[in-house]
């Protein structure tokens, strides 16, 4: 999506400030107001994005520990990497995380956003209470339901006893813990979501979906075949967020289960900063990075050819 | 006669319409409420003790008010430094960071130069590295400037967003060149152009990346409970880490209603700026999607 307009930068609208008489050598004076803004910004990502990301792939063949002097041991984190038991719990616990939570985290949001849209009372109103969730953050909303799935009394327990109902091990059961994990993550994103998904209907060209109501097209049609076509741009960019953001849960993780019983329920994420800052192996925390980096990589590349091929 | 039945008709199809209007959006209040269910939850037993936090069925009017859990939180939790750290946090962070993505976002709009495109593309490309993945490295660059345990260490590494300032190009891509121009014809310098020209033409786009950095640095958790670990230094998410740790602790050093008290105190900022600023809290999500 961002990198299309980079392909296609908008050059008629810049101004030539620097180029003011079109003199042959003036033209090619340095503009220092430029230089000045632009040097600083590109230390910046130099420095805090490129070479930590350049040093991870160096610190793969170590054994970097922040402390002791850095040996090269050769391909030993990376062959762990790949007889880690823990590596495929962490990795498939995201990955099941990501292919169940994205698409209902997308269908809910798309199902409340047209909701709101059509509400003709109090519109506004039932945007801002569902809006206001996200704004609860991470670690608030984690701490809620922590005691909310709290096993003996928590509120759901209780809630789930007084309709006769069975009580959920929510804690302490990895695929149920996986399942709270995936509960908080969605209830914290769907009013952000909801929001965008608005701003996109927004958009939607209104005259043609009445032009198919005239035609006889019902409810489904013109959902099918109207809407959702014109809500691609916003789909494609919620599915980019939401993967990106899936792979790298970890808030609600490290405080509903910290990976627990017995690491089940670790995620990628949590793994790599648990090798990496618990346990201070840098060198096999930057395997784990650059498998992540990897994956983020594909996806988007992915997301965006289709979108692409979608578009042409 | 079959005038009077049709007008009958009419009122009572009207009626109808009104009825099913008023339905939905009963429906939709009850959905709103049961999304909103956590905070009320959270405020409602922020106020009551530890035994009726758990009885079922639950309260969601407390019987009496126990500020107590308010007090103890200020004080034995205390969120009162966490407080202050976070708003140091956040009044060193949110202006630094507009202020810069701006600049650099009207430089790359409105200006050419050499590279322009190839730096451009050099920034957005950070887009693609998870940030997480840096932390190990960046701590060890803030533990060599001796900044952990630092306000100015949970800033840091987000002082510069790719997303900002690809968002404020955007914002002053729109910016009309006669107006820069005339200014420059005027005799203004490029920084005067900036500040009294463009700038207020940004304003806009500045609240949203502001808005949006705000609530980001607020609830910011993962890099600062790695760089702030001494009590003295921690920021509100990462104070409440230590107390969630304590209240599941066996020995229960501090009680669940002391822990969500302290939930309050930390959301309530935000929530009381959403309160009075929900168009411009809006528009600036929708517009981090359009635009982003």
């Amino acid at each position: 999506l961002k990198i299309q307009l980079v392909a296609s930068p908008h050059e008629e609208s810049s101004v030539h400030m620097q180029a003011s008489p079109r003199r042959t050598r003036t033209r090619r004076r340095i503009n220092w107001f430029v230089y000045a803004v632009v040097t600083p910004a590109v230390l910046f990502f130099a420095i805090f994005l490129y070479y930590p990301f350049l040093i991870n792939i160096y610190y793969m063949f170590t054994n970097y520990n922040y402390i002791t002097e850095t040996q090269f041991v050769g391909l030993k984190n990376i062959l762990h990497f790949f007889q880690d038991p823990n590596i495929g719990t962490a990795f498939t616990n995201t990955f099941l995380l990501t292919v169940i939570g994205v698409p209902v985290a997308l269908v809910l949001a798309l199902l409340v956003a047209i909701a709101v849209f059509y509400l003709s009372i109090g519109k506004s109103l039932i945007r801002s209470m569902i809006f206001s969730t996200t704004l609860v953050g991470g670690v608030v909303a984690s701490i809620i339901f922590k005691v909310w799935f709290g096993q003996e009394q928590g509120f759901l327990d209780n809630l789930l006893a007084s309709l006769h109902l069975e009580r959920i091990p929510w804690l302490t059961q990895p695929s149920w813990a996986l399942t709270g994990i995936l509960l908080v993550t969605i209830w914290m994103a769907l009013g952000y979501n909801m929001v965008i998904y608005l701003a996109g209907l927004s958009n939607v060209n209104r005259e043609l979906i009445e032009a198919a109501r005239i035609d006889g097209a019902n409810t489904w049609q013109r959902f099918r075949s109207i809407l959702l076509p014109q809500l691609r741009p916003t789909t494609i960019f919620l599915i980019i967020t939401l993967l990106i953001n899936s792979l790298k849960i970890y808030t609600p993780v490290v405080f509903l289960t910290n990976g627990n019983p017995y690491g089940s329920t670790r995620t990628a994420l949590l793994y790599m900063f648990q090798e990496g800052f618990d346990f201070q192996h840098v060198g096999y925390a930057s395997v784990i990075a650059f498998a992540l980096f990897l994956i983020t990589l594909v996806i988007t590349l992915i997301q965006l050819r289709i979108f692409r091929v979608s578009a042409d | 006669m079959l005038l009077q039945h049709s007008l009958r008709v009419q009122t009572r199809k009207k009626s109808q319409r009104l009825l099913r209007k008023v339905l939905f959006f009963l429906v939709m209040v009850l959905f709103a409420l049961l999304m909103l269910s956590p905070v009320l939850w959270l405020l409602s037993a922020s106020l009551q003790n530890q035994g009726q936090i758990f009885q079922s069925p639950f309260a969601w009017l407390p019987h009496q008010l126990l500020v107590q859990n308010y007090i103890d939180a200020w004080v034995t939790g205390n969120l009162g430094h966490a407080f202050l750290n976070s708003m140091e946090v956040t009044v060193l962070y949110v202006p630094v960071h507009v202020f810069l993505c701006t600049l650099t976002g009207y430089v790359f709009a409105k200006f050419r130069f050499p590279g322009r495109n190839l730096i451009f593309l050099f920034i957005l490309l950070t887009l693609f590295i998870p940030q997480e993945t840096t932390y190990f490295t960046v701590y060890g660059i803030v533990s060599n400037l001796g900044w952990l345990n630092t306000p100015q260490a949970v800033a840091l590494p987000f002082f510069y967003s790719a997303f900002g300032i690809f968002f404020m190009r955007q914002c002053a891509l729109a910016v009309p060149n006669e107006l820069l121009e005339a200014a420059r014809l005027d005799g203004c310098s490029n920084w005067r152009c900036f500040l009294s020209v463009a700038l207020p033409q940004l304003e806009a786009g500045m609240v949203a990346l502001a808005i949006l950095a705000l609530t980001f640095i607020w609830s910011e958790f993962t890099w600062s409970h790695f760089v702030l670990s001494t009590p003295g230094s921690q920021t509100l998410p990462v104070a409440l880490y230590v107390l969630a740790n304590a209240a599941s602790d066996i020995g229960h050093t501090i009680g669940y209603p002391v822990l969500l008290a302290a939930g309050v105190i930390t959301v309530a900022p935000v929530i009381l700026l959403f309160v009075f600023f929900q168009r411009r809290f809006i528009v600036s999500v929708s517009q981090s999607g359009i635009r982003g």
